[in-house]
């Protein structure tokens, strides 16, 4: 059912401030490392320091001898199930072999972290080293150690998706254009670290808390590698510190800190250091992109061929589902006429990579782009008007089955390429050391995202208390992005009561609330919107009900506004929301005023060559950027940036600019400054003393543009924007560095050192 | 000898004397003896500021400084900042200019804004910039900060009227 745009609503739509954010300046809001439990243990992990090695003996004698050490354990004490999504790899503790720099060996638990530290280094491991392989070309090579024995030529997975006759295509275009991209591996570097507490209940569950973004997949993933029930397990959520993609999925310590308390009968916590984050918490899949894309003279897009081979790290998790999208979305980006990727996942000695804000999609508009700005160069059209005589629109059906619901892409090129152009001075130092340039580049994305024939939607229970106020329970994750302050809106909105009288359950517990999926794909707002939609509807019949029988009228006659509930056609005869609860709850009345919905959109999915219309609804955007370049140390400074997202309707514009913004802090970043540095499987930079992040002094100027395409399945039109805002920062830069320097970076980051060579190249190859 | 010393402080404005090993942190003594978890661990190496408070009126990471250095002083934790359920000017403008996302960079980030609003009653965009340096957020790209430091001056202001 299709939810007309309505313009004179009276919570949604407004600035507001965050339901939560109260908690959050007084330093009461609870994250993982501030709960505490009496007789709680604190544990540590002993993680591998060579990047293949097989593990000939482990002696833990001295560990466990240490006073205030209650439990040592290794891969003899934990189940031996593999575990993982798709491709299923990894042992919560390593058996026979390590396989990267941090793979959990052993772990203690101690009365305090400087003991179980303590006891860590009392282990004794003795490895034999192996040869490893530390990027995908020696991984691929003929011969190459393998990282599991059981995958052959280190290949986690492939794909092949064709769609069309590229052949064909490719012989009748004017022009065919080959480039080569490259993006790096970044973190996610939430602030909140990682972290977990472990109990075992008196009735034998196990009850876990931890900083994450999917309860439900956490609880399913936890039972799956400890061999128990899924419900048997409860996980709570507190406030999370950040996620971006980084904590959808449990982490070994998550199983480890289970099995400690199980083998104490305490309560177990372990929170990570910054170092072990940068060692094992998972990077974004790092991409090597050979594009192959023809066109027309005039600018109209042909056929595209992609080569992708991404570098998976020791073990898979999401980096699979990652690749697939890496492998199609931005085939929706434009009217191709035919596309085909081939894609392969590749087994290194070197950290597991996984999701990051976008998901693979991101890296793939790296290179789609920056070459979108090469072609239009090359064959002298506007990058801007190419974009445009190419871009999606309303009403497609794109070449792997997307129905275009609603899309305001050319709407946001349009906005950020002219207000890019009209703040930039073309004439600004043009051959002297600092020169400008300006660039745009534009994305699509998804609000969730179908996997074949799977639940893709959403579950929330609301219900009135008898003093009226309402309780919405959810179990879909507030990492600070403001998921909670949505839901209050739409249920306040839907309900006519004031935002005040909502409150949304402060933290998520797998018992309690109904089952949802979680934070990923960009997917709450409109499809854990639609479920706290639908369910405030059915409380909101029940609720006109009961009013309508003490009015003594039919409930299709009252309406309720601001918590009160009238007669349509006499305001005067009235009864306010608390009213009828009170006549309805504790009384012989028995009115349940109270409804759990579980919601799946009303999309396709996919067929087995992933073909379909998988996402509630997809979103498009665009970025426009202004740098400035110094040409003789190579340093880009970010000065500008324009951005419009649709997003369909925004339920809270203050909560949308703040996605822009945070993504494209974190988008220039990826960009400019951020790189996880291997060397030999060793990572150089585990400290966010050499892992560099945005400061505020590096921030440009942001304005934001919020374009409204009213998606007819999203609630109240809302489209998703968590992921979508990081996508086009970093090609829109790469974009502007070539238009204010005239060279090409085509792997990221764009380091002054990068900049630096090229230019000088380009200059010695015109002199 | 345990190896305790005795070390008073004020915290909040509330005398404390906790007992407390040589190699023991202020971030810990805080959050762990006094539980006062607003202070947040971030890094454990002074590059994320989460862990700030206001050690005898100057912001200090806490996760760098030995608990015995803070000897005698006086200490100012984010939860010394409500007085009688009534918030800070700060904290109110850190709500309404949308500058709080995941929450876990704000106590230090708005202690590092009342250590510059107090030198500094309206400071510049620069000078704003200068102050919060120190903090790394991973959430809001910074736009609010600045935006919710400048409304905090403007209602300290009012305050004093």
């Amino acid at each position: 059912m299709a939810i007309k745009m309505e313009r004179r609503h009276s919570v949604l739509g407004k600035a507001l401030p965050f339901i939560d954010s109260r908690q959050k300046v007084t330093g009461k809001a609870e994250y993982l490392a501030d709960l505490s439990f009496p007789g709680m243990l604190e544990g540590k992990i002993l993680r591998s320091p060579h990047p293949h090695a097989r593990i000939k003996s482990i002696n833990v004698d001295k560990a466990v001898k240490l006073p205030g050490v209650w439990a040592v354990i290794t891969a003899r004490d934990v189940p031996a199930n593999k575990f993982g999504l798709s491709v299923p790899d990894v042992n919560i503790l390593a058996i026979d072999k390590v396989r990267y720099v941090g793979d959990e060996v052993a772990a203690v638990a101690a009365d305090t972290a400087a003991i179980a530290q303590e006891a860590i280094g009392l282990i004794e491991v003795e490895y034999e080293e192996l040869p490893g392989v530390f990027d995908t070309t020696q991984a691929m090579e003929p011969g190459a150690p393998l990282v599991h024995e059981d995958k052959k030529g280190n290949i986690a997975t492939t794909y092949h998706i064709k769609r069309g006759n590229v052949d064909e295509d490719f012989a009748s275009c004017d022009f065919i254009f080959e480039d080569e991209f490259e993006t790096s591996l970044v973190q996610p570097a939430y602030m909140e670290p990682m972290g977990c507490v472990a109990k075992y209940e008196s009735n034998g569950r196990l009850t876990i808390w931890t900083s994450i973004q999917s309860a439900f997949q956490a609880r399913s993933e936890l039972a799956k590698a400890l061999g128990i029930k899924a419900s048997d397990i409860t996980v709570n959520v507190p406030y999370v510190g950040g996620g971006f993609g980084g904590k959808i999925w449990i982490r070994n310590l998550h199983p480890i800190c289970a099995a400690l308390a199980g083998k104490t009968g305490r309560p177990v916590r372990i929170v990570l250091t910054r170092e072990e984050e940068f060692l094992t918490m998972r990077p974004r899949v790092a991409a090597k992109i050979k594009l192959k894309t023809g066109v027309m003279k005039d600018g109209t897009l042909v056929a595209k061929e992609a080569r992708i081979i991404a570098m998976n790290g020791a073990y898979s998790w999401a980096a699979p589902k990652i690749m697939l999208n890496m492998a199609m979305r931005t085939d929706c980006l434009y009217r191709y006429k035919s596309t085909q990727t081939f894609a392969a996942l590749v087994y290194t000695n070197t950290v597991p990579t996984s999701g990051f804000r976008g998901y693979g999609n991101a890296q793939m508009h790296f290179a789609v782009e920056s070459q979108m700005d090469m072609i239009a160069r090359r064959i002298g059209v506007d990058p801007v008007v190419m974009r445009l005589k190419n871009a999606v629109r309303q009403g497609d059906k794109t070449l792997h089955g997307w129905n275009v619901r609603s899309c305001g892409l050319s709407k946001c090129i349009e906005t950020v390429a002219a207000e890019i152009k009209k703040g930039h001075d073309k004439n600004y130092d043009p051959s002297g050391r600092f020169r400008r340039g300006i660039g745009i580049a534009c994305m699509n994305h998804v609000s969730g995202n179908r996997s074949g024939d799977n639940f893709d939607g959403s579950s929330a229970t609301v219900k009135f208390q008898e003093d009226g106020k309402v309780l919405v329970f959810t179990g879909e994750s507030d990492m600070g992005q403001g998921a909670k302050t949505v839901m209050a809106q739409i249920a306040a909105e839907t309900l006519g009561v004031p935002l005040k009288d909502v409150i949304v359950s402060p933290f998520i517990n797998t018992d309690v609330a109904p089952f949802c999926l979680g934070t990923y794909s960009s997917r709450v707002t409109t499809v854990g919107g639609n479920a706290v939609l639908r369910a405030s509807q059915q409380v909101k019949a029940q609720l006109l009900i009961l009013a309508a029988k003490v009015l003594d009228t039919e409930p299709n006659n009252l309406v309720i506004r601001d918590g009160v509930v009238s007669l349509i056609d006499n305001p005067e005869k009235k009864l306010t929301v608390a009213e009828v609860c009170r006549i309805g709850i504790r009384t012989r009345e028995s009115a349940g005023l109270a409804s759990t919905v579980s919601y799946d959109p009303p999309t396709e999915g996919t067929d087995a060559d992933y073909y379909g219309d998988y996402s509630s609804a997809y979103t498009y955007g665009a970025h426009g950027v202004e740098v400035e370049v110094d040409t003789l140390t190579g340093t880009v400074k970010l000065l500008r940036v324009s951005a419009a997202h649709d997003v369909g309707y925004a339920v809270n514009p203050l909560g949308v600019t703040g996605q822009i913004e945070g993504g494209i802090s974190q988008g220039a970043g990826w960009a400019l400054y951020e790189n996880l540095v291997l060397k030999d499987g060793f990572i150089q930079n585990t400290s966010l003393k050499n892992y560099v992040i945005m400061t505020i002094k590096d921030m440009p100027e942001i304005t934001c543009h919020i374009i409204e395409t009213n998606d007819p399945i999203g609630p109240y039109g809302a489209k998703g924007i968590g992921e979508p805002t990081l996508i086009p920062t970093p090609p829109a830069i790469a974009n502007a560095v070539e238009d204010a320097i005239g060279v090409r970076i085509t792997s990221l980051p764009i380091t002054p050192e990068k900049v630096y060579r090229a230019f000088n190249n380009s200059i010695k190859e015109e002199g | 000898m345990d190896g305790l010393n005795a070390l008073k402080m004020t915290v909040n404005g509330r005398n404390i004397e906790v007992r407390v090993t040589p190699d023991e942190l202020l971030v810990d003594v805080l959050r762990e003896k006094l539980r006062l978890t607003g202070t947040k661990k971030g890094c454990g190496e002074g590059e994320c500021g989460a862990c700030t408070v206001i050690m005898d009126g100057k912001t200090v990471n806490s996760c760098l400084v030995p608990a015995l250095k803070a000897q005698n002083s006086e200490i100012i934790t984010i939860e010394g900042l409500e007085k009688n359920g009534e918030l800070h000017p700060i904290q109110e403008a850190f709500i309404e200019q949308g500058a709080v996302q995941c929450g876990f960079c704000t106590p230090g980030v708005i202690l590092s804004a009342k250590s510059l609003l107090d030198q500094k009653p309206f400071p510049s965009d620069n000078e704003i910039k200068m102050a919060l340096s120190g903090h790394l957020c991973r959430c809001t790209g910074y736009v609010k900060f600045i935006t919710a430091v400048k409304t905090a001056a403007a209602k300290l202001k009012r305050v004093e009227q």
